[in-house]
């Protein structure tokens, strides 16, 4: 028989584990209960002489170093959280003023410690500090390395942030991070960081080759420039599908005269996802003479070039829409089909909204 | 005679201790497991922006696939709060899956609909569609008329129609919070093998509903729904976060989860002839992923919320609990070849094992341990203290699981901002093992009965429909 001074113990073990249980919730949601009604007006506060201090602060340190005493005085949970708020939300004089607020109120020394703890949720959290506050110009480049995937997403984020031409290899190497995170962070930071960095991107794109040029292109290609047409033609005569395809896409965003001609040759690629860049590329140049080449692929054997080619008909304008009209009676019953789904769509678009019936 | 009953009796106890500290082993390893996958999810969380990846240009697009059966009433606010939805890329694509009342026209008159040339890729076998419609005035919904098929039918010809990288496939009575979609998109952006996610799904009884938001949450008054708020609790907050970490999961919820329409197009969709198709397709997606030698992830992330309405009648939640249970059993016995396979790794070295010892056949052997305890008193092979001592120990534990992981919500999300409302959340937790439990077992021993006589039947879910605010 099971022993009865087993059960027992089982049992006081389980009143243990469920009393902790329930004494922590009781104990946590009076915490919160009191954190919310003493928080409020603390808040209230800061905001208020962080607020004052931007706006009075040129020109009278009085005041600035009134307020910055004011602020430290309240908990230090209340300082971050209001100086994050703020930094944030202002640029300019405003934003280097919270920034020199946080420098003041040891926010960024604590942040800049955290940078460089063992632990690595405290370094993420110093690493997003740093990248709303600044002041992690020399600390934050060392986090590039770190182990953990989080921490490295935080600091390409900052990268892209800070749009620094220097900053633009880190960033486009972050593209082949192991970690998904980090890769597709770089992409994002690159798409944002925008124009100040189109020079030292057009270097990089340019020095690297095979499946990392591709990428870096299909990132590109969201954002393009003239400045990348070379490095993207030049990939059309690359040796992967996805090399291909990533400079007919940025083709179609930059045009210019070798572009079109270049795209035309792409529509019988032996790739689909290739003919299907070059098909909505010439429809983005809105290169009419390319559009019976265009039609002609109604008739491929795959689905995604088929709906490019009608897409790309129906964004040609009346040279497209005619072509379209005459493949609706194609022998290919996949064209035809095609073709009307793809005039139907451009008549949906051309009705215009309406006001539906409520 | 009596002393072979006597032996029959101490050798069926001992089965049942094995099972009690097997089971007892394993949710305590879960418990532990769901704590700190909970500390690195908040810890994460932290660092706010990198919401900011979320919504960029970068992030997959998603289709929502809402199947629709004679729902002329709900129809137009369940569409309009899916379209509702915060995400970038979002399309919604409806399926009306045969319907007998006004559902298309309620659609095409309140969308401004238009049918158009149906063309797309049938990648999975469905039921014809008659009609294919877009609206003039939501570029992002497409409307699928086609024969009735059932719900899995309905959602294949939603994901034979989709264009977006990821699929989402809801309920029509399942409100979604507008930030769940930013929120449950995350594990696809941050790793590399991720095939599903799930997200939460909680109870809505007793909190106020407003033009499909939920905008006062309360923990509902009466017993049988408050029970199931903690039930929905420990399976998500407890269940799902813990066999995240442990790399385990093999359910997401058919009421809310996320999927790439690519591998799911290529696994052959939802299966037609299961009442557990949700589960099913998980089970198939994770299984084709080792035999592809591409091992796939199923994630579960804790902060992204549906809600669903909880059935209040029992017949109603009988009827549920014993279709949930008969799809389990018919998903274990489909893929059984999983079963203690080295090839599917700790799927099925760990997962699987567990799903059949403690998810399939927990009711088997409460209903034989309580029958055994009765005969046992009855042939006095079983004193009444020891009796009570048992059963104490065995309901105390499932006390514990549920204060813990409503220690868990506390210390995470604590929705449920009054105190009053905590309080009240404790207090069905502790009473949710005194009958609630009980009946639980029955109508998972009826699910396993009535899959082993073959029956397929779903029951009607009859709801009550969400509460609106009181008149001002």
């Amino acid at each position: 028989m099971i022993s009865r001074q087993f059960l027992r113990t089982v049992l006081a073990v389980e009143v243990v584990i469920a009393v902790i249980a329930l004494a922590s919730i009781a104990a946590h949601a009076l915490w919160l209960w009191r954190r919310q009604h003493a928080d409020r007006p603390r808040l209230d506060r800061a905001r208020a002489a962080l607020a004052e201090a931007l706006i009075t602060a040129p020109g009278d340190d009085g005041i600035w170093s009134d307020r910055m005493a004011e602020l430290r005085q309240l908990h230090r949970r209340v300082q971050r959280r209001v100086v994050q708020q703020l930094a944030v939300a202002v640029t300019g004089a405003e934003g280097r003023g919270v920034s020199d607020a946080a420098v003041e109120l040891g926010l960024v020394a604590a942040a800049r410690r955290r940078c460089r703890s063992r632990r690595w949720w405290r370094r993420l959290l110093g690493a997003h500090e740093l990248n709303v506050y600044g002041g992690g110009d020399d600390v934050l480049p060392k986090l590039f390395d770190d182990p953990h995937p989080a921490v490295r997403a935080q600091v390409i984020e900052w990268a892209g942030d800070t749009r620094r031409e220097s900053l633009a290899p880190r960033l486009v190497s972050a593209m082949q991070d192991p970690a998904a995170i980090c890769r597709n962070t770089a992409a994002d930071s690159i798409l944002r960081a925008g124009a100040p960095l189109v020079d030292a991107l057009t270097r990089e794109v340019s020095a690297r080759s095979g499946q990392e040029q591709a990428d870096l292109l299909a990132v590109l290609a969201r954002r393009p420039d003239p400045r990348y047409r070379d490095v993207a033609l030049a990939a059309l005569a690359g040796d992967t599908p996805a090399l291909r395809a990533a400079g007919a896409a940025v083709l179609g965003g930059v045009g210019g005269p070798e572009a079109a001609a270049a795209l035309r040759g792409l529509l019988a690629d032996t790739d689909a996802p290739v003919r299907v860049a070059a098909a909505d590329g010439l429809q983005r140049l809105e290169h009419q003479p390319a559009a019976p080449d265009i039609a002609a692929l109604l008739r491929d054997p795959s689905f995604d070039v088929r709906r490019a080619a009608g897409s790309a008909l129906a964004g040609l304008g009346p040279v497209g829409i005619l072509l379209l009209r005459h493949y609706l009676e194609d022998a290919d019953p996949f064209a035809a089909d095609m073709a009307r789904h793809s005039l139907d769509i451009l008549a949906l678009r051309a009705s215009g909204p309406t006001t539906p019936r409520t | 005679m009596a002393d072979l009953a006597r032996a029959v009796l101490v050798t069926f106890n001992w089965v049942v201790l094995g099972y009690f500290l097997v089971v007892n082993g394993v949710y305590l390893f879960l418990l532990m497991s769901a704590g700190l996958e909970m500390r690195t999810h908040l810890l994460l969380e932290r660092s706010e922006r990198r919401w900011r990846l979320l919504q960029s240009d970068i992030a997959p697009t998603i289709s929502v696939l809402a199947p629709a059966h004679d729902e002329a009433a709900t129809i137009v606010g369940s569409v309009r709060a899916m379209l509702g939805l915060s995400y970038p890329n979002l399309e919604v694509v409806v399926v009306n899956d045969g319907s007998t009342d006004e559902t298309i026209r309620v659609l095409v008159d309140n969308f401004a609909l238009v049918a158009i040339h149906p063309v797309f890729r049938r990648q999975v076998e469905t039921k014809p569609v008659i009609a294919l419609y877009r609206s003039r005035t939501r570029p992002n919904l497409v409307v699928v008329d086609k024969q009735n098929g059932g719900k899995a039918d309905a959602l294949n010809a939603a994901l034979n129609v989709a264009t977006g990288q990821l699929v989402c496939a809801v309920d029509a009575d399942t409100i979604i919070e507008p930030e769940a979609m930013l929120r449950m998109v995350r594990p696809f952006v941050t790793r590399d093998d991720v095939v599903a996610a799930g997200g939460t799904i909680r109870i809505v009884n007793g909190s106020e509903v407003r033009n499909g938001r939920v905008t006062s949450l309360r923990v509902p008054r009466r017993a049988l729904a408050g029970f199931q708020v903690v039930e929905y609790l420990r399976a998500f907050l407890f269940g799902r976060l813990g066999w995240n970490r442990l790399g385990g999961n093999l359910i997401i919820s058919g009421a809310f989860g996320l999927f790439d329409r690519q591998a799911t197009a290529e696994a052959g969709g939802y299966a037609h002839d299961t009442v557990g198709e949700d589960m099913e397709l998980v089970v198939r997606l994770r299984r084709r992923s080792y035999e592809l030698g591409d091992p796939k992830a199923i994630a579960f992330i804790p902060d992204p919320v549906a809600w669903t309405e909880a059935p209040e009648s029992l017949r109603v939640l009988g009827r549920q609990r014993d279709r949930w249970h008969r799809g389990l059993c018919d998903v274990l016995r489909r893929h059984r070849r999983v079963f203690l396979n080295p090839r599917y790794r700790a799927t099925g070295l760990v997962v699987y094992p567990y799903f059949v010892v403690v998810e399939l056949l927990a009711p088997v052997v409460e209903a034989l341990g309580l029958v055994g305890l009765a005969i046992g008193l009855l042939v006095g092979a079983v004193d009444w203290s020891f009796a009570v001592l048992f059963f104490l120990v065995a309901y105390g534990l499932g006390i514990v699981l549920a204060t813990f992981t409503l220690a868990l919500e506390e210390l995470s999300f604590h929705r449920y901002e009054r105190l009053g409302d905590r309080a009240l959340l404790v207090l069905w937790a502790v009473f949710e093992s005194l009958g609630y439990r009980q009946l639980t077992v029955v109508w998972r021993l009826r699910g396993i009965w009535k899959f082993l006589r073959k029956r397929t039947d779903w029951g009607v879910m009859q709801r009550k429909g969400f509460t609106p605010p009181p008149p001002s």
